[in-house]
This record gives structure tokens, C-alpha cells and sequence, in this order.
């Protein structure tokens, strides 16, 4: 195993407003290594790494902890669990699925329909989320009341796995940016550098980019740098030329997308470090989604930011691929990006 | 003030590209403000004192829509997805230009005449490419990258009472405030001109360029539909020509009822024609404004246009004159 | 209050006129009710009435909205008819066949119609179909001086509110409905020597998108928000009138620790509450409130209502009197700074 703690980052279950198990954990991993840290009104844990000298400028490294998922919209008649979602999540994800209900995480699945008693119409026709349910073991509605309540949530349930260069399991968007930002903490421990780094694990991206706006008051940085994961596409019933990302190319630059186009200058820097230090890197080759950055371009004075993903194939479903080559590299172009130091003097 | 406009307009610089527009703008205005600043996003700030101890901000956005390179595939043709609102259709056909003044024509793709005919039926950015006239890959990666942006590519068009050009929207809104900053003296309050970046995508400057200065009063000036067409929009009664229009609504934003009065009242004292505008799509900054800090009584001007966001917007003169007279006539007064 | 001053209050809300944007009538009933009970009033720079209640210890906000959905005029034509837009989500269903209240700019109020063409004169299609806002005008030609009715004169549906058995019907009673449940609060609380900092907040622009309550959470920066306002009465939900004030549950926005509370108090104090799962977004001020400056600690408490967003919302007065008990009894705990589970 190249990545344990990537594994339990991703293991953990957290959907937007549910973050708690992953900020508990990240504030277990950072804790001795930073000068300070907190967890603010909204559930964002930022944390502060001095530079050696005073007023050399702040810069802001982003990662957001949630991850999609559903919730108990209504207890039914028949003891099944109604549900919604949570972020954006395809119907079609959820069918025929483990999941993992409530903050005590008792066990559920998602089941449909057997083929025999659908139509031939019905077989391929997108359910809607009214027709799909939860079933937890009860027969009756007051059984499942005595066990749940409305607006408990539910998580995949997917265990990380390492095959050769690739990884599979949930959550990769984001808890590959969680983990690239503890990365660099412990890279800094080695490398410190003069200006103040602010690490901010942030909540409800994936309801509306929610959490960051929070945080970025608080720290009022110069610059910021979003490190995400990002939907990579790359597969044979999708054109080429309509991927966003091809996995194992290396880490993603984004020169604009839904609400923003992230700043040039950060842009450039960011792509000539990546050149120069020969970082394989990719152009994410679709402007559909946003980030974290979009929310920051409109907080305070403005927070110019960059932003880098980690690809992943099929993210926003219980199942995901990523390259961990791809996640090694994003590693190093992070800390690279901090030793240089550019992103701040733009 | 039409060599303005022609200057202003022509130039190709889109949302997240403004570098070329803030450039010129900045020559316009420097030796007619008090101060000016560039913020965070790259906005321009500008600054002609008063007296009375008030400040008023007017915004115009200086970026365009525009388009970006998302691909390039072997045989050299470009894929390209939009920055702000640029429908398929308009864009089919018509001519870009890039960064670096390369340039391109826009194809559909279709392999049967069934095809054909289906996909105009059914246009998107899918079934879009475009063609610099590279020959393969090599030859178009020798002029642009994946990552490049472009606008359309056309004139200014003077037809006297008419204006046609790409990019009025918000051009004008620059020319009228640079018109403005050249004619203002001894303004009574404090007066910001903010030339905000990234309207197109999102009302991205707006949203933070009051933050620090806290005015008493923020006016968008933006574009508006013209829909005194044939068969225009019924449910819209403003029209070219018709002079400024003092904005109720729009879909992003209500204005601020004293933000309207004021605006009434002073075009009529001064006899400027005015039109109320209700616009049942779209938005403008005034809703950056009005949620800045503590908030900002926020409202806007538009000057009515035809055919906005293609590469040929039209807008009437006299309607922009007069807007420059709204302009410095709120100067005179106090908010 | 007397039940009765409660329902008179009620009616008077509702038959304020205040579109989003223009809710003077609305602040004007408002303050003369709030004002005995709370130490400065003011309204800020982008509308919303906030009083305020000097006290000791936790910031607590309640917010309500005060703006109700309208119709704007758009264009008229010589003869009368006129075209409009709405403010705030309309169903053109409801406004077939009314008579509207239309405000002029010049101040004075005028009559409208929104007709519909006889069945005689129509055919089977047109029959099937409900007219968009498009195909729809208000007539205001019987009006002797209609010409004076211009762009940008608001109107809204003309009907006066009632009492129905026990019930009040009316328009605005979203979420006029809870502006009362903050006035008697505010009443209530004034019988205490101490309370915590109070901010009652009466918002504008709730109807169209939040814009009012983001800027007062940002000013005022509270540490805790109690956002209410109505929601649907319905049978799918099994939420009804009459069986008490709605907590908002579950997912990004409520506060789970001040949620446990609000819950733990109510059964302490014998109010019967409903649940409802809050997703992402939660279609009331609170979305806003809660990620304002550097973030608020939020609660969403609502009422049950019958057909919202038409000129006949039914409201249960019995809901408003327990939504006052609850929270009464909820901010006497924080005075005690009990932030732990009661």
C-alpha cells in the first residue's frame, strides 16, 4: 500500500454537513505540526504554518472534506427509507449498492425492481430518486423510526484498493486534496519557508462551493491555491476531444471554468513550475463544474487562486479510479509550488 | 466620442483576459482622475474626488464574452467552449480571433446530409470546431495552445445614429464612464469608477470591488436587450433611442427603490429622456453591489442594445450621449 | 398577546402591501408593534428592518421576511393592457381570473384584471393549456386615468384576509406569518430583567434569493441564527397545520448541536413539533445566513401552510403560539449559557 492514509481519508464517511470523522481525523494528523489550529463556526479545520519571517504575505491551500451522498427523506409505510441526494449524484449510481445510514453508520442497501417484473421500457429509463429507497432490514414504518429519523444521511460504502499505479474506491473528490495538504504541512516541517501558510479543510463544496467563502474570512490570504478532484472522462463512449482529463497524465491546470476563470498569473506559475521541474502535467479540456476558487474570487477583496486537480474516472459515484502517479505528481507540483513561493508574488 | 467606442470595442479581450482593454483604459483615464488601482481581480479603480464627504461608485465591466480552447485534434481543427453566454448558433459561421491575433472560421460537424440537417437542428459545442487553417496538429500547435482564448472577430460599424460593434456589452458602459471621467469637474461626492473584470461569467469583480470603499450609492451601467424589433419581446416596452433606462428588475437583482428615485429625478431636472426598464432574463453587477459588506443601495442604467452577445451589437448614439449627461448630472448633486 | 391581538396582527401583516424591494407598509406595522419591546429599530442599507434588543452574553438573530411576491409592470399598450414580470415564483395558474391591487409610481393605487377569453371563443387545444406569463395582461383599462399606469408600478393580488373557522387565510402570510411569531417573542422576552443580545431581523428580499438576510448576517455576525419560515402543509411530507412548529434537520445547514437542544427543550416544555429533512439548500434565508462573514451557527424553524405562493395561504394561529413558547423557553436556555444537550 503506497497511500494508508489516503486510504482511510477515503474510507471515512462525510457528506456535506456530515464532515466531523474527517476533520477529527485530519486535526489527529496535523496537530503537532502546525503552530495553529481550528475548526471554525461551519465546521471548516483551518490550520497555520508560520513562515520565518513576518509579513512576507499569506497564501491559502484548500481542500474540501465532503463528498456526495443521499439522505432519509421520509420513513415509509413499509419500513424502506425514502431518500434525496446530497451533491450531485447520478440515480443511476446508487442501484444495487451497499450504503452506510446514519452518523452511528448502520448498514442499508439500494436495491430495485428485479428485471423480471420491469418492461422492457423501463429497463434502460433513468429512475427518479422518488422511485428508489433504502432498505435497512424493517418490515414496518415504527421499526425504522425506532432506528432512524428523517435527514439522516447515507454514504457509500466502498473500500480503497491499490492495484499496480491506480487506485479505486470513493471520495476522491476531495480526500485526494485532503491528503495532498497534510503532505505538504510535512513537507514544510523540512522545507519551512518565510511567508505564512494557511491550510483550510473546508465543508460543503459539494452543495454550492459553501464552506470556503467561511474559512477565507478568517484568514484573509493574498492567494490561494484549490487542490481538488476533478472528473477525467477519458473513456471510449466519449469523444477525445471531450475529455476533461486522461488519467496518468499528470495533474490537472485549470485555465477556466463554471464562475471563473482562475487567475492567469497563478496559471502561468503554476504551469511553468510544473515545465520546469518537468512535472507531467495536463489542460483540463472542459470549462463544465467550478471550485472552491469561484467562491474565494468573491470574498473579501478578491482571492486570486489557482487551481489543481487529480483526475479521477467516474467521481460523484461509489466507485472511482484515480492514477496514484497522478497523485504523487500533484504532491510534488504542491510543494514545489510552496518552496518557490511565486503564487504569492504575483 | 465615437473614435472611443471604435477603440474600446475592436479591441479582443475576454472574461479572465482583460489585460488589452484594462491597458487601454487605464491611458484614457490616468490623466483624469485623482487616483486609480488595479485590485486583486484586475479591476480598475478610479477616483474623482468631491466634497461632500459621500461617495458614489459607477460600474461598467470590461471584459467580453469570449471562447477558449479546450482541444486540438490530429488533423489541426480546434474544439472550443464558451466564457460567458455565447450561443452555438450565433457562434456557427462566424470568424475568431485569439490571443497572439490568430484566426479561425467555426464548422459543424455532419457525415450524412441527415446529419446535417439534425445537427443545425440541434447546435452545441459538441458538434462545433474550429479551423485556423493549420494543416495538421504540429502546424496548429505552432499557433495556439490548448488553453488559448478568443473573441469574435468585427468591426465598428458607424451608421450614424446607430452603432454597431462586438463587445458594446459592456464597452460602451467603459466608453460612457471614460467619456464622463474626461467632462466631470468638482464633483460634489466622491466619485469611484470601477471597470470590473468577469461579468460575463458570474458578476465576479463587482462582487468584491466596493468592499473597502463602502459607497453610499453603487450604479451598474450595463447593456439591456432592445426589443423594439419585429416581433420583439411583447412583455418588454423600452426601445433604441429611447434614452437611458433606469432599471426596476432584471432577473439577477431588484433595484434599490432609492436608487430609482434618485435616478428619476435627476434625469428629469436635467431633461435627459429616460425609460423604466424591466428586463425579464438576465442580470448585472448592481447585484454584486448590493450584497457587498453591509450593503449597498444598489441600482442600474442601461443603454438599450440589439442582437447582444453576437459579434454585432447594436446601440443607438443618442442614447449614449445622454447617458454621459446622466452621468455627470449625478455628479452635480449629492447622493 | 391576546389570541385575538395575535390574529388582528396577523391580518394587518397580510394586507400590508410589500413587494420585495418596497415593503414600507409592511416595516411601518412592524415597527409600531416591536418597538415597545426592543431598544433601537432601524432599517439598513439594503431594506430589511432590524430590531434590536440590548442584553448580556450570545449574539442570537431571528430571522424573518417581510417581502411577499408581486407582479411588476412591464410595458403597457394604449389601450389598457398591460405586460408584467414577477417577483419571486409565481404559479400563472392562480392569477387566471383575479383582480389586482396595482401601486403606481405616482402613488396612487389602481384596479386590474387578469381576464381569461371565454370557453366560447376558444378551441380544444387552447382549452388543454395553461397561458404563460407571455399570453397573459392585466386589463387596467377601466381604470379613467390608465394611461398614468406605467413600467415599473407593482401590483399584487387584491384580496383581504380572514378567518376561516380557526384558521387565517390571506396573501404575504409567507412568511408574514413568522414576522408575527418575532414580534410576540420579542414580547415575551421583555418580561425577563436579562437576555441575551436579540436581533430581530425582518429581511427583504427572501423571495428572490436570500440577497437581504446575507447582507444583515454579515453585519451583524451573530452567534446563533434562528431562521423561520413557512412550509408546505402536505400529505406526502406528513407535515400539517395545527400540530405544531417544524424543525429543520439533517444535512449542510442546521447546527447539530443547537438542533439537539431546540429538540431536547421542546419535549421539556410539552410542544409538539414536526421534522423535515433540510438538503443542501433549504430555499429560505437560512441558505445565506448561515455561510455569511465567517460563518453563523443556524437553525431553521417553520410553519406548516396550505397553498404558499397564492393570495389564499392558510395559516393555523395555534402554530405561531407554539413556535413562540418553543423558542421563548430555547433562548432563556442560552441566556443560561447551556451550550451542552439539555
Amino acid at each position: 500500500m503506497k497511500f494508508k492514509r489516503l486510504k482511510k481519508l477515503t474510507e471515512l464517511y462525510g457528506i456535506s454537513g456530515f464532515e466531523e470523522p474527517i476533520s477529527e481525523f485530519i486535526e489527529n494528523e496535523i496537530k503537532n505540526i502546525v503552530d495553529e489550529y481550528w475548526k471554525d463556526e461551519v465546521g471548516n479545520l483551518i490550520a497555520h504554518k508560520k513562515g520565518k519571517k513576518s509579513n512576507r504575505g499569506r497564501l491559502m491551500l484548500l481542500a474540501h472534506m465532503d463528498e456526495v451522498g443521499l439522505m432519509v427523506k421520509k420513513i415509509n409505510k413499509d419500513g424502506t427509507l425514502a431518500i434525496t441526494n446530497i451533491g450531485g449524484v447520478d440515480p443511476r449510481v446508487v442501484m444495487g449498492k451497499k450504503v452506510k445510514i446514519g452518523e452511528e453508520l448502520k448498514d442499508g442497501i439500494i436495491g430495485y425492481k428485479a428485471i423480471h417484473e420491469q418492461k422492457r421500457e423501463e429497463l434502460l429509463k433513468t429512475p427518479k430518486y422518488d422511485k428508489l429507497c433504502v432498505y435497512a432490514g424493517h418490515e414496518k414504518e415504527d421499526d425504522a423510526k425506532s432506528e432512524f429519523n428523517v435527514g439522516d444521511p447515507i454514504f457509500f460504502d466502498t473500500q480503497y484498493k491499490e492495484i499496480g499505479n491506480y487506485a479505486i474506491g470513493k471520495a476522491f473528490d476531495d480526500r485526494n486534496g485532503c491528503e495532498v495538504l497534510i503532505k505538504i504541512i510535512e513537507y514544510l516541517q523540512e522545507n519551512p519557508v518565510d511567508y505564512d501558510v494557511f491550510f483550510a479543510w473546508v465543508v460543503q463544496e459539494e452543495v454550492g462551493l459553501r464552506g470556503s467563502g467561511v474559512a477565507a474570512s478568517q484568514i484573509e490570504p493574498d492567494a490561494a491555491i484549490v487542490f481538488e478532484g476533478t472528473t477525467a472522462g477519458d473513456n471510449p463512449e466519449l469523444a477525445e476531444s471531450r475529455w476533461a482529463a486522461k488519467i496518468g497524465q499528470g495533474p490537472v491546470l485549470t485555465y477556466a471554468h463554471r464562475g471563473l476563470v482562475p487567475d492567469r498569473k497563478i496559471f502561468d506559475v503554476i504551469k511553468e513550475a510544473a515545465k520546469k521541474h518537468n512535472i507531467p502535467h495536463q489542460f483540463k479540456g472542459r470549462t463544465a463544474g467550478g471550485t472552491d476558487a469561484a467562491r474565494l474570487a468573491r470574498t473579501l477583496r478578491g482571492i486570486p487562486a489557482g487551481v489543481i486537480s487529480t483526475s479521477a474516472r467516474y467521481i460523484h459515484s461509489p466507485m472511482c479510479v484515480m492514477s496514484l502517479n497522478d497523485f504523487n505528481n500533484t504532491i510534488k507540483l504542491g510543494q514545489t509550488l510552496i518552496t518557490e513561493g511565486k503564487v504569492l508574488s504575483k | 466620442m465615437k473614435e472611443l467606442i471604435k477603440k474600446l470595442t475592436e479591441i479582443s479581450s475576454p472574461s479572465g483576459r482583460e489585460d488589452s482593454i484594462r491597458e487601454i483604459i487605464i491611458s484614457e483615464i490616468k490623466d483624469h482622475v485623482d487616483e486609480y488601482k488595479v485590485d486583486n481581480l484586475g479591476s480598475v479603480i478610479a477616483l474623482k474626488k468631491g466634497t461632500s464627504g459621500k461617495k458614489i461608485l459607477f460600474d461598467g465591466h470590461m471584459d467580453e464574452i469570449g471562447l477558449v480552447v479546450t482541444n486540438i485534434d490530429d488533423k489541426g481543427f480546434l474544439r472550443v467552449e464558451s466564457v460567458g453566454g455565447v450561443s452555438p448558433y450565433i457562434l456557427l459561421g462566424s470568424h475568431l480571433r485569439f490571443e497572439n491575433d490568430v484566426t479561425g472560421v467555426v464548422g459543424v460537424e455532419s457525415e450524412t446530409m441527415k446529419d446535417a440537417g439534425k445537427n443545425i437542428k440541434e447546435l452545441n459545442y459538441d458538434l462545433l470546431y474550429v479551423d485556423i487553417g493549420a494543416v495538421n496538429k504540429e502546424d496548429a500547435e505552432k499557433k495556439i495552445s490548448v488553453g488559448t482564448f478568443g473573441t469574435y472577430d468585427s468591426r465598428f460599424y458607424d451608421l450614424g445614429k446607430r452603432l454597431v460593434s462586438k463587445a458594446m456589452d459592456d464597452r460602451i458602459a467603459c466608453a460612457i464612464m471614460i467619456q464622463a471621467i474626461k467632462e466631470i469637474e468638482k464633483p460634489k461626492d466622491d466619485i469611484y469608477f470601477a471597470f470590473t473584470v468577469q461579468e460575463e461569467v458570474g458578476l465576479v469583480g463587482a462582487s468584491v470591488a466596493g468592499f473597502d470603499i463602502k459607497p453610499d450609492m453603487a450604479i451598474a451601467l450595463d447593456v439591456t436587450a432592445g426589443p423594439d424589433t419585429p416581433k420583439g419581446f411583447k412583455r418588454m416596452g423600452f426601445k433604441l433611442g429611447g434614452g437611458p433606462t433606469i432599471k426596476i428588475k432584471d432577473m439577477a437583482s431588484i433595484s434599490a427603490s432609492s436608487v430609482v428615485s434618485k435616478l428619476k429625478s435627476v434625469a428629469e431636472k436635467n431633461n435627459i429622456p429616460y425609460q423604466y426598464e424591466i428586463l425579464i432574463f438576465g442580470g448585472t453587477n448592481a447585484k454584486g453591489y448590493q450584497t457587498t459588506g453591509a450593503g449597498i443601495p444598489s441600482g442600474t442604467v442601461s443603454i438599450p442594445c440589439r442582437y447582444v452577445h453576437s459579434p454585432h451589437e447594436m446601440v443607438d448614439y443618442d442614447d449614449v450621449l445622454n447617458s454621459v449627461k446622466l452621468l455627470k448630472s449625478v455628479a452635480k448633486e449629492e447622493v | 398577546m391576546k389570541t385575538s391581538d395575535l390574529l388582528n396582527l396577523l391580518i394587518r401583516l397580510s394586507n400590508a402591501f410589500g413587494p420585495v424591494g418596497y415593503e414600507e407598509e409592511a416595516i411601518d406595522v412592524i415597527k409600531e408593534k416591536i418597538n415597545p419591546f426592543v431598544d433601537e429599530i432601524y432599517v439598513d442599507n439594503i431594506g430589511n428592518l432590524i430590531a434590536h434588543k440590548k442584553g448580556t452574553g450570545k449574539k442570537i438573530a431571528f430571522f424573518t421576511h417581510m417581502d411577499e411576491i408581486a407582479l411588476v409592470i412591464s410595458t403597457v399598450d394604449e389601450k389598457g393592457f398591460a405586460r408584467f414580470d414577477t417577483m419571486g415564483g409565481i404559479d400563472p395558474k392562480i392569477l387566471i381570473s383575479q383582480r389586482v391591487k396595482i401601486k403606481s409610481r405616482d402613488g396612487k393605487t389602481r384596479t386590474g384584471i387578469i381576464g381569461m377569453l371565454a370557453p366560447h371563443l376558444q378551441n380544444k387545444e387552447t382549452r388543454k393549456e395553461v397561458p404563460h406569463y407571455d399570453d397573459l395582461f392585466i386589463d387596467v383599462s377601466m381604470n379613467p386615468d390608465y394611461e398614468k399606469v406605467t413600467t415599473g408600478d407593482l401590483a399584487v393580488v387584491d384580496i383581504t384576509s380572514y378567518m376561516l373557522k380557526d384558521k387565517v387565510i390571506g396573501k404575504a402570510l409567507d412568511d408574514r406569518a413568522c414576522c408575527v411569531i418575532s414580534i410576540l417573542l420579542a414580547e415575551q422576552l421583555d418580561k425577563y430583567s436579562s437576555v441575551p443580545e436579540l436581533y430581530f431581523v425582518f429581511t427583504t428580499r427572501e423571495e428572490v434569493g436570500g440577497l437581504g438576510a446575507q447582507v444583515a448576517s454579515q453585519t451583524i455576525q451573530p452567534d446563533l441564527a434562528v431562521v423561520m419560515d413557512v412550509t408546505q402543509d402536505s400529505n406526502d411530507s406528513g407535515i400539517s397545520m395545527g400540530k405544531g412548529p417544524v424543525l429543520g434537520v439533517g444535512g449542510p445547514i442546521v447546527h447539530k448541536k443547537y438542533y439537539k437542544n431546540l429538540k431536547n427543550i421542546a419535549k421539556k416544555k410539552n410542544v409538539q413539533v414536526q421534522y423535515e429533512y433540510t438538503p443542501g439548500r433549504s430555499g429560505t434565508d437560512a441558505d445565506s445566513v448561515q455561510i455569511a462573514g465567517k460563518g453563523v451557527p443556524t437553525l431553521i424553524l417553520s410553519i406548516p401552510q396550505k397553498h404558499m405562493h397564492s393570495p389564499v395561504e392558510v395559516i393555523n394561529p395555534k402554530d405561531i403560539e407554539e413556535s413562540v413558547r418553543l423558542l421563548e423557553s430555547f433562548v432563556e436556555s442560552l441566556k443560561e449559557g447551556e451550550t451542552n444537550e439539555v
